[in-house]
């Protein structure tokens, strides 16, 4: 039973989140184009190779009078780079916009305990603009998407979201579905 | 155990609790927070990483002869 639960998060499993209402289901769920973590993470990458840089430009000192020690502040240097990459990938998967059937619900992760969270009912949504500005969110098709609302209140921008084009598609559909009392149904999502 | 080496020791303590602080930290934000199959991964991941490379740094450590670096 166990073992099955920890496997069973490598699968699909129902897109569950704090705050959900009951009854209610996720029917899309976005997150930002994979490159804006792909190059934080690949710059550290670059990092990790110091170490054997400097093994190859010092070799024999090293190997003669220090191999162990340099070893161990490899392996030091290796577990911070670690952390700090992780730290943008957490960034970067804790930063969706969760659409479901009755709202959308933006959460933003801005550090370890900043965290904000905005939603808004799919009822008050107006119209969505699609907004890709820049050679390379062009080449690599991702975007910003704007949500207007009724009334005077501020719109919604969901930032750097791929394939935005699709996603805007896939919300309207949604929406209209939600207007004409028929349960959307999951879109699938981008991650 | 010499004065430096008590140092050295309690500086790699520190070091250590310090990582992982950071390592319980991104898990619970992932693992509370995190929604679908994705932050579930990378936390997998991240753990697996997190023990084996600090696995590494203690055995490393340990075979350390801090007397004679010491000495050097």
């Amino acid at each position: 039973m166990m073992i099955d639960r920890i496997i069973s998060i490598f699968s699909e499993s129902s897109k569950s989140f704090e705050g959900q209402e009951k009854g209610e289901e996720v029917v899309l769920l976005l997150r930002r184009h994979p490159f804006i973590a792909l190059l934080p993470v690949s710059t550290l990458g670059l990092f990790c190779l110091v170490p054997i840089f400097i093994f190859f430009i010092f070799y024999s000192y090293i190997v003669a009078n220090f191999l162990l020690l340099f070893l161990f502040a490899s392996s030091v240097y290796l577990m911070i780079i670690w952390i700090i990459a992780f730290f943008y990938l957490m960034m970067y998967t804790l930063n969706t916009v969760i659409l479901t059937d009755r709202r959308i619900i933006e959460r933003e992760q801005s550090g370890f305990f900043n965290r904000k969270v905005s939603e808004l009912h799919i009822y008050r949504i107006q119209d969505i603009t699609v907004s890709t500005k820049g050679v390379l969110p062009t080449m690599i098709h991702y975007g910003d998407i704007i949500v207007q609302t009724a009334g005077m209140e501020q719109s919604f921008i969901f930032k750097q979201i791929p394939r935005p084009e699709e996603a805007k598609n896939a919300i309207m559909r949604i929406v209209s579905m939600a207007n004409a009392g028929v349960k959307p149904q999951p879109e699938g999502v981008n991650n | 155990m010499s004065g430096v080496a008590i140092a050295l020791n309690a500086i790699m303590f520190a070091v250590y609790l310090i990582f992982w602080g950071a390592v319980f930290v991104i898990f619970y934000h992932l693992t509370r927070f995190g929604v679908g199959t994705q932050p579930k991964r990378f936390a997998a991941v991240f753990f697996i990483g997190s023990v084996i490379l600090f696995g590494a740094s203690v055995i490393l450590f340990a075979n350390l002869d801090l007397a004679s670096l010491i000495s050097k």
